[in-house]
């Protein structure tokens, strides 16, 4: 079956790379082959790729994300933040109830789930620094405050395809912010 | 052509080379040389050598293919005035005429997304694509299945448990 009637796939596969990321929610909600093709790796590549970012305009919009489970009002103070591939994460913050939560904006299904808890039960999770460590599925963060306050050295990273935490060598002096 | 009433020397003069075109129900369009070339395939057929005095175009209709002769002819003349004018002016123009000249039905843009592809004109093809694009936007999925002719194939609980998932989404 075709994408789109009377249209080649991969012209109505260039045709949907330009509809802007915020839409992909009811892309994916048209039938089953939007689905799977807006839920490809190909199709993150092709858009991503050098030539065609350019061609792609920016929305220059802003739009709200549904609030993340738990968190009605927003999300925690202080929580760091990391693009990974199609998903958002969001994790720690300042309150110690629910320092070690981490969870996951997925942009297509326009969906969050909680991801697995930081590990240390929230032993000092106010993070001070937050990356992405590949484009696809890997995060890193270091540094924070414990309950008492006291500047952390510890660093680790998340694994968003296993949802799995692995400790990394501590950074060099700890730090909090 | 509107513009040759400017004082600048016009891109297309008489003496340029000038190619026919055929489309497919054999109607023949004569173009300029630099209007021809905006089309990737019919440049490489030049440039491997085609002799012929006339360029078949088998997939594209005497309709289908004035019109992109119009895109190609206005963006020749529009790159021609970049040169001269400098950046600015001319590119606010070209935007302002393509979003004119694609202000057309699904029907119309399908013909001519397949003829931007068969002759390989990358900016009208970004444009026709673009265009599509633009229509998904901001609907609901209801909407662009019946603009596109799409099959809903989820079975209702599918479509119910999409619904609640999206729910925020189609607000």
């Amino acid at each position: 079956m075709n994408l789109v009637p009377c249209l080649p796939n991969e012209i109505a596969r260039e045709c949907l790379i330009r509809v802007p990321y915020n839409q992909f929610s009811t892309v994916s909600a048209v039938c089953k082959g939007w689905k799977e093709e807006v839920e490809s790796v190909q199709f993150h590549q092709q858009r991503k790729s050098g030539e065609l970012s350019q061609a792609i305009p920016t929305t220059g919009s802003w739009s709200s994300l549904p609030p993340a489970p738990g968190f009605p009002d927003g999300l925690p103070l202080f929580s760091q933040c990391a693009g990974v591939g199609r998903n958002l994460m969001v994790i720690g913050g300042w309150n110690p109830t629910t320092w070690e939560r981490c969870f996951v904006f997925d942009f297509i299904s326009g969906r969050w789930h909680r991801g697995a808890d930081m590990p240390g039960g929230g032993g000092g999770s106010c993070l001070f620094f937050t990356c992405p460590l590949d484009f696809d599925r890997k995060i890193f963060v270091a540094g924070g405050h414990d309950d008492e306050k006291n500047a952390l050295e510890s660093a680790m990273s998340y694994d968003l395809a296993k949802d799995d935490w692995a400790p990394l060598p501590d950074i060099e002096r700890p730090r909090y912010r | 052509m509107a513009s040759s009433s400017s004082s600048l020397p016009s891109p297309s003069s008489s003496s340029s080379k000038k190619f026919i075109l055929r489309s497919s129900d054999g109607k023949h369009f004569e173009v300029d040389e630099a209007v021809a070339l905006q089309s990737e395939m019919i440049k490489q057929m030049v440039e491997d050598g085609f002799g012929g005095d006339v360029i078949p175009l088998l997939n594209v209709s005497s309709i289908v293919l004035s019109k992109v002769i119009d895109y190609c002819k206005k963006h020749v003349e529009l790159d021609f005035k970049k040169k001269m004018d400098g950046d600015n002016e001319a590119h606010e123009e070209i935007k302002n005429w393509d979003s004119e000249y694609i202000n057309v039905g699904v029907d119309e843009l399908y013909h001519l997304i397949m003829a931007a592809n068969y002759l390989h004109i990358k900016g009208l093809l970004d444009l026709t694509c673009q265009k599509v694009a633009d229509i998904i936007k901001g609907k609901q999925p209801e909407q662009i299945r019946k603009i596109f002719n799409i099959e809903n194939d989820f079975t209702p609980e599918e479509e119910q448990e999409i619904r609640k998932e999206h729910s925020w989404a189609f607000e």
